[in-house]
């Protein structure tokens, strides 16, 4: 996909963060747009083609969570916001108020640009695909094709083995759903489970890094300490 | 013994006193031996003055001194010389004589030689006397008078000797008190009394009561016990005779009944306040256990009311002092928050331009130094993260998602998802962990980065290529989890300091880690009710972690 024409918004008071941020998605082929606080974003906003924005939270002026706000009202685009807050109260307000992903400091800005990607792609393919009428089951940026037996993240596909598929496959069909280890081996390999807990828990942990931009704070395939693995709905 | 006196050998000082108080008693009997010898000697010459029909008893008394049969017609006053008149009885008189003074005189020079000694003596002797009232001896005194008096009849010579001694012995401690003692009228009855009274009422409230009413108990049961006796003596003499007997035994059954009711209030008082005792020993109890919470409930009737009353006051103020605490521990960790907050978004400007620098064109010497800012940062970001982790559970702001898990497959879990940590440690990991589930209640999230902090500790801080022992046993309705490693660096620490913040068991602090790992393992433990302790062994290094199993002992 060409990155050329798509054009970013980069928002928060520190300049040089937004300058590193700026450089390094110039880096990757977007065009960059710079504000410094809520008010010059939202008018960013509306005279400029935005395909994505990343906003901080605390800001003068007028703060992130209160330009999305005003900017989801009228527009339906991809906002990541980048806030020094790491709690799980923080997160969730920021989800709540439209934001797409949350991203706390200190980040690694590679990560955020595989973020960036994997927002734009979403938001870009989400049309298509249910127009090519494929069968197939969607979760955020991962796509399960059931009729080719393929993982998508991000539009593009993924190396798993056969029996990482048949767990992705498993877990992918029941979102949300908590699954023990030997339930998950008994349903792949169809035999009953004994001390194989092991054998099951090194593939969860192999799909993970395949499929997650950050494995070791995973947004899909999560593991619930003590009781099994899981994957989140998105 | 005064402390100030070390200086002066103790047992020299121990050793001078009894002998002191030893000649001081030997000087002073001699001296009340000779002042009864001069009574003796006065009574005589008064006597002989007196009363010439008392020579002869004189003369027989010196004879009987001799221990010979008397003469009486040969001896004159001054007998006791005339040896002509018998000269056996002559030599018995100069051997007992010169015996009987040198007694005198040993007696004497006794009583000079350790003159201050029994002045000390005396001394203490007057303070006893200082003891007994006025009014005792007083009565001492009008006794003596009513004796002498009695002699005025009387001839019996040994009476009169006695009187004699006495009155000398009298007179002595007469003076000894008067002289000693400034006090002579001070000390009586009376003012005895008025002492007891005011120390009566010196006594706190709660021993006053006390002792009140153990008298009046006492006093009721001895004036029931006189009424009885008293009634039934009174009622037998004047009741006529059909049913005297009965009706007289009615008084003291009835004073019996009195006494065993009133015996039977007292234990029944004494009993609530037993109870009363025990509350407040059950809330001291409490409060010394940490529940600051416990309040008593003694009722306002009982004797321990006020008392029980202040420990709620003292239970209020100590709570209210652990609050301000609290706070102030609460202030300070949001001060740490903030800074964290603030460490934050220059550490993202840094980490941003690192990444940068690193697709610059750059010489290996630039790259090289690229790499340790890198890895520096990385860890810097580490630590404020844990920074502000560890006081998160520690101000107990954390959020908990609590909820039934098995202890051993999360153990499992840890395991494969640090399987690369632990291959790169070269450390050999023996693991034992049962089967069978063991369900604990607890946040699995938190109870992960438990077990990962002391997991990755040991593959930082134990000697290369030593085993690990990790095994979780379940034992009377608690679930434990301890992991032994051997520390490479030697351990300086105790557990309890190795838990504390930023402590590491390297003092240089060159390796990796925040130093937060084991606080924070602490802290996550124990917010999620759990209970986390390190020990040490010379090298070795056991963290232990236990959680109560859900449903007591199973397993």
């Amino acid at each position: 996909m060409d990155n050329e024409s798509k054009n970013i918004l980069v928002v928060d008071d520190d300049r040089e963060i937004v300058r590193a941020i700026a450089l390094t998605l110039e880096g990757e082929g977007y065009t960059v747009f710079k504000a410094y606080d809520g008010m010059e974003a939202l008018d960013l906003v509306s005279t400029k083609n935005i395909h994505l924005i990343i906003i901080d939270v605390m800001m003068p002026r007028l703060d992130g969570l209160s330009a999305i706000m005003r900017i989801r009202e009228g527009k339906n685009l991809p906002i990541i916001v980048l806030s020094a807050k790491s709690e799980n109260s923080d997160k969730i307000l920021g989800l709540s108020m439209g934001a797409d992903d949350y991203v706390t400091k200190p980040f690694n800005p590679m990560e955020l640009a595989a973020r960036v990607k994997s927002q734009l792609r979403r938001y870009t393919s989400l049309g298509d695909i249910n127009s090519r009428g494929e069968n197939v089951i969607i979760n955020g940026r991962l796509r399960f094709n059931l009729d080719e037996h393929v993982l998508y993240a991000d539009d593009e596909p993924i190396k798993l083995t056969a029996t990482e598929t048949k767990i992705v496959e498993l877990l992918m069909r029941n979102p949300g759903r908590i699954f023990p280890a030997e339930e998950i081996y008994s349903k792949i390999w169809n035999e009953s489970a004994y001390s194989t807990e092991n054998t099951v828990m090194v593939h969860i942990r192999r799909i993970r890094e395949k499929i997650e931009i950050n494995p070791s704070e995973p947004e899909y395939l999560k593991v619930v300490w003590g009781i099994g693995y899981k994957f989140e709905k998105h | 013994m005064a402390t100030n006196s070390r200086s002066i050998d103790p047992r020299e000082h121990l050793r001078s006193r009894p002998t002191n108080t030893f000649k001081g008693l030997i000087s002073w009997l001699c001296l009340l031996f000779i002042l009864c010898a001069v009574s003796l000697l006065l009574v005589f010459a008064v006597m002989v003055l007196v009363s010439p029909g008392m020579t002869e008893y004189a003369s027989d008394s010196v004879h009987e001194f001799a221990g010979s049969v008397p003469h009486r017609t040969e001896l004159t006053p001054d007998g006791v010389y005339e040896k002509a008149e018998a000269p056996d009885l002559a030599y018995e008189y100069g051997v007992k004589t010169a015996s009987a003074a040198a007694v005198i005189l040993t007696a004497l020079i006794l009583v000079f030689a350790f003159r201050q000694d029994r002045r000390a003596f005396e001394a203490v002797a007057a303070r006893w006397l200082g003891w007994i009232w006025v009014e005792a001896k007083l009565i001492i005194i009008a006794c003596y008078m009513v004796f002498l008096m009695s002699l005025v009849d009387q001839r019996s010579t040994e009476l009169i000797f006695t009187a004699g001694v006495l009155g000398v012995l009298l007179l002595y401690f007469l003076c000894l008190d008067v002289g000693r003692n400034r006090r002579f009228f001070g000390h009586n009855i009376i003012h005895s009394l008025l002492l007891r009274v005011n120390d009566f009422h010196k006594m706190t409230d709660f021993q006053q009561r006390a002792l009140r009413r153990a008298y009046s108990v006492s006093g009721m049961c001895a004036a029931l016990a006189v009424f009885g006796l008293f009634g039934y003596g009174v009622l037998v003499n004047i009741l006529p005779p059909p049913h005297r007997d009965k009706l007289a035994l009615s008084v003291p059954f009835i004073a019996i009944v009195g006494v065993i009711g009133t015996v039977w209030w007292y234990i029944l008082s004494l009993k609530r306040d037993l109870r009363d005792w025990n509350l407040l020993m059950d809330q001291i109890t409490e409060m010394y256990g940490g529940n600051l919470d416990a309040v008593n409930h003694v009722p306002p009737t009982s004797n321990l009311y006020d008392c029980a009353m202040q420990l709620n006051m003292i239970r209020t103020g100590v709570q209210k002092a652990v609050e301000e605490g609290t706070k102030a521990d609460r202030t300070k960790i949001e001060l740490i928050t903030n800074v964290s907050h603030d460490i934050k978004t220059p550490l993202t400007s840094v980490i941003s331009y690192v990444e940068l620098l690193k697709k610059e064109e750059l010489t290996p010497a630039a790259k090289d130094y690229v790499e340790i800012l890198s890895q520096k940062t990385q860890r810097l970001s580490v630590i404020v993260q844990d920074v502000f982790e560890v006081s998160k559970a520690a101000t107990g702001n954390i959020s908990l998602n609590l909820e039934d898990l098995d202890i051993g497959r999360l153990l499992r879990q840890t395991f494969v998802e640090m399987e690369e940590v632990i291959e790169r440690s070269k450390l050999q990991f023996r693991v034992d962990i049962p089967e069978s589930p063991m369900l604990v209640h607890a946040d699995g999230q938190r109870l992960y980065r438990v077990f990962q902090n002391l997991i990755r500790n040991c593959t930082q801080y134990s000697l290369p290529g030593s085993r690990v022992y990790v095994n979780l046993i379940a034992q009377s309705g608690i679930a434990s989890v301890s992991i032994r490693n051997v520390s490479k660096t030697e351990i300086t620490m105790n557990g309890e300091d190795l838990t504390a913040r930023f402590v590491r068991g390297d003092q240089n602090r060159t390796t990796e880690g925040s130093g937060l790992g084991l606080s924070i393992a602490k802290s996550f433990t124990e917010a999620c009710g759990g209970r986390f302790f390190v020990r040490t062994d010379g090298d070795l290094f056991v963290a232990t972690v236990q959680f109560p199993l859900v449903g007591g002992e199973q397993a």
